[in-house]
């Protein structure tokens, strides 16, 4: 397990810096900002000037060691259009609103997922099975920007009963997460119903059976925990981009999450942002798969993490 | 909030909003109707709910000169003068004002009544402060627009003192736009101000609750009309569905909307529309040395080709005003009854023909994403025009801050579609800008800059004459295409009494509700 440990953060720590590292050429590669930050009337002479203050008129190369100087420093470099904020707090100030959205909406989900195809394959009902497929196919079709739409259209304007956008409490989560968990149900109902399925036949389930356990309990407590492992991977990769930020759900929602900021912070071309919040997606990432390795391992008998 | 209908009625707004979602642009729908905005005697009170489109990065009046921060700092701060909603200049911290005959020697009077938040006076030395600060900082973005300050002096306990490198015309809009803060609590704080700013203005900072919202409450010491709500958010919402849906919902109470929208709103009952005229001109600017334009008769050709008319009516549902100048009425140098090229095609394909154009590409570039909602669709309805007169046009779309990037280094292959909106309210820097060395000026005309001087040191009754000649010389010319003046479309709350100003501005002193 240690050897392992170290090996991952290893791989870690080369994936933030490829991640850092193409996130500032890119940025860059866009042009210099000056241009950007000064409204109307500024001169060529002041756009430079404003370039040359900011640092972005020393040579690619001075520029990406003063950088990783500052990381390595742990300075992350300040928002220029904002100097009293370092770019790392603008980020972190949005993480919460993130987690809470990416959290709440992945765990109702996933549960959901879990109860339905539970449900399913103990009572084996066609009938069920077609219910939730079907829907499911249904809101699959529907990309999330359009369906966050109809539901604010639905429960905000025709009948009033929530909160359309913005966060301000309980009320106000309740449609972009209706709009990201429903997304998810399906995605983990149709794969754990199938690897159900394939399980119905394997030789731990005759012989559950054999021993006398009722089809309820096999279902729970042989066939669900094997079925888990396929989803577990799909569902680690999965709220990982949620907590990435889900940008299209924060900007129907208008959710002050990572995904606004860094989107803001894009078309402003405040580089320092868009990088911290790079890093911080990449290291989110990273951390998720970690994770996810070690439960299959805890989960698997058959899988050894070395 | 708005008035609740029975569900089903508003059900009818959905069906229309989907319509609208596909794009079926339904075309010929006339000008909305404005809510009432008469003024009547609407009971102080009450609170709203601002929308704003983009979220400033920074709301300190010292480093940050941006439009979307305009709308907290009239409502925190106070400048010298004040730019109504109307664009006029209206006395501020300054009751009255004398220039020297060349316009480069300004004294200011200052009121003496006049408080911060935190109870203190205002002194002529926190003026003086203010510049001098900005004028040190040499990351302040409000730097250009005072970089023609030589000194600023306080000569008594009443009067501060401009001396200016050169005259400057626009002297009187630009001290609108800087907002006085006070001297020991800006030292103090440093870059944190921003997180909890001390104005003189009508409402005070209560909290900043980043990506979400900025709220303000009633100053009751203010030294001018006091506001009539008493607690004001401005809510940070990018996306125009969210926003429309927003006011619909009553959660927001107002906000501005694509013209596209405006059919949904009124259909969905739940708000008003309100019209508000707008100091943005869309153009279409062109790099005159590029190929094919460098030919007059090319770019005359442009000029006439573009069916205005058609546009505004079916692609902006009406908002829009065709205009042959590039700068909006109600801004400094727009001229009366000057007229907009009428539409011939005929006469732009023989134009055409004339020049001997030979069917070289020329380029047209425009924001597909990040600029106006319809940009689009304009750019491509135009770019339908031009070739209809025998030219031959390549779309590039790119994000807003590329194009603006593009624009501003001198980097235009060919023409561009644009918005110009002087936030000073002064044309002065549109025709720098545009006609006289700035970075959307191609052409480097010597007589245009010629004109240019002599409009910055013309007195005010002269300066419209200048301006004409100059609009005059760019139409005679074609250094860029002025296609329309926009017209802004709010959705809002039925029970807010607001017109909004001509600059997209919140002045949210002059905001109430008949329900307050």
């Amino acid at each position: 397990m240690a050897p392992y440990l170290v090996r991952r953060v290893l791989q870690a720590l080369a994936t933030l810096f490829i991640a850092v590292t193409i996130a500032f050429l890119l940025g860059r590669a866009s042009g210099k900002p000056a241009a950007l930050i000064l409204t109307e009337g500024a001169t060529t002479a002041q756009i430079d000037e404003l370039n040359g203050k900011l640092g972005f008129n020393d040579p690619l190369g001075v520029q990406y060691l003063n950088y990783l100087s500052g990381l390595l420093r742990g300075d992350f470099g300040v928002s220029y259009r904002n100097p009293g904020q370092s770019a790392i707090d603008i980020i972190a100030e949005r993480l919460p609103a993130t987690i809470t959205l990416a959290i709440t909406a992945f765990a109702i989900g996933l549960v959901l997922a879990v109860v339905a195809a539970t449900l399913i394959h103990i009572t084996g009902s066609h009938t069920l099975r077609a219910l939730f497929v079907w829907t499911g196919s249904l809101r699959q079709s529907v990309p999330d920007f359009f369906f966050g739409v109809v539901l604010v259209l639905l429960f905000s304007v025709a009948l009033g009963w929530l909160p359309s956008l913005g966060y301000s409490g309980t009320p106000s989560l309740v449609l972009p997460v209706a709009t990201i968990a429903t997304a998810q149900f399906v995605l983990y109902v149709r794969l754990l119903d199938a690897a159900l399925g394939e399980q119905t036949t394997a030789d731990y389930v005759r012989t559950a059976y054999a021993r006398g356990k009722g089809h309820g309990m096999v279902v729970l407590t042989e066939m669900l925990p094997n079925a888990f492992l396929p989803v577990l991977t799909v569902a680690g990769l999965n709220l990982a981009g949620l907590l990435g930020g889900t940008i299209i759900v924060e900007q129907v929602f208008a959710w002050p999450g990572i995904g606004t900021a860094l989107i803001g912070a894009v078309s402003q071309r405040d580089f320092a942002v868009v990088q911290a919040g790079l890093l911080v997606v990449s290291l989110i990432f990273v951390a998720v798969n970690v994770a996810v390795d070690i439960l299959y391992s805890l989960i698997d008998p058959r899988v050894k993490l070395s | 909030m708005s008035t609740h209908k029975p569900a089903l009625l508003r059900f009818a707004g959905i069906g229309a909003a989907f319509a609208v979602s596909a794009a079926l642009l339904t075309g010929c729908m006339g000008p909305a109707a404005s809510s009432d905005s008469s003024s009547g005697g609407a009971p102080a009170g009450g609170s709203a709910v601002l929308a704003m489109p983009a979220e400033p990065a920074n709301i300190d009046p010292i480093m940050m000169r941006s439009l979307s921060a305009w709308n907290m700092y009239y409502a925190v701060f106070d400048g010298l003068t004040r730019i109504a909603s109307d664009g006029s200049v209206q006395p501020g911290l300054a009751e009255s004002w004398t220039a020297n005959d060349t316009q480069d020697v300004w004294e200011f009077t200052i009121r003496d009544d006049v408080k911060f938040h935190d109870g203190t006076d205002l002194k002529v030395s926190d003026i003086v402060y203010t510049y001098e600060k900005i004028l040190a900082s040499e990351t302040s973005t409000n730097r250009v627009a005072i970089a023609m300050v030589d000194t600023v002096e306080a000569i008594d306990e009443h009067t501060v003192r401009f001396t200016l490198k050169n005259p400057f015309s626009a002297w009187l809009s630009q001290v609108g736009t800087i907002g006085i803060v006070p001297e020991v609590d800006y030292e103090a704080k440093g870059t944190k101000f921003a997180d909890a700013p001390i104005g003189t203005g009508p409402y005070s900072f209560v909290a900043w609750n980043h990506g979400v919202e900025y709220q303000v409450k009633r100053f009751e010491d203010y030294w001018g009309d006091a506001g009539k709500l008493e607690n004001v958010t401005f809510s940070f919402v990018s996306a125009p569905d969210a926003r429309v849906t927003g006011v619909e919902s009553g959660t927001l109470d107002a906000a501005i909307v694509p013209e596209s929208q405006v059919p949904v709103i009124e259909a969905s009952g739940n708000a008003g529309v309100i019209e508000g005229t707008s100091n943005k001109v869309t153009l279409l600017g062109i790099n005159t040395t590029a190929g094919a334009l460098k030919n007059a008769d090319v770019r005359r050709a442009i000029a006439i080709a573009v069916d205005r008319e058609q546009i505004i009516d079916q692609l902006l549902e009406g908002f829009g005003d065709e205009t042959g100048q590039p700068v909006a009425e109600g801004v400094t140098g727009y001229v009366d009854d000057y007229p907009s090229p009428e539409f011939d095609k005929d006469a732009a394909e023989e134009l055409v023909e004339k020049s001997g154009y030979a069917g070289e590409e020329i380029t047209l570039q425009y924001a597909s994403t990040g600029g106006g909602p319809t940009d689009s669709e304009v750019a491509q309805a135009i770019a339908g025009n031009l070739e209809d007169a025998g030219l031959n046009i390549k779309l590039i779309g790119s994000e807003q801050s590329s194009l603006s990037l593009s624009i501003a280094n001198h980097q235009i292959t060919g023409l561009y579609l644009n918005h110009w909106s002087p936030s000073s309210m002064d044309g002065d820097v549109v025709v720098s800008q545009l006609l006289a060395g700035g970075p959307e000026d191609y052409s480097r005309d010597p007589r245009l800059a010629e004109l240019y001087l002599a409009q910055q040191a013309a007195g005010e009754d002269d300066r419209t004459q200048v301006y004409r000649e100059i609009w005059e010389y760019n139409t005679e010319n074609v250094y860029n295409v002025p296609l329309w003046q926009a017209e802004n479309a709010y959705a809002a709350s039925k029970t807010l009494k607001w017109t909004p100003a001509i600059d997209g501005i919140y002045r949210i002193a002059e905001i109430s509700r008949t329900d307050g």
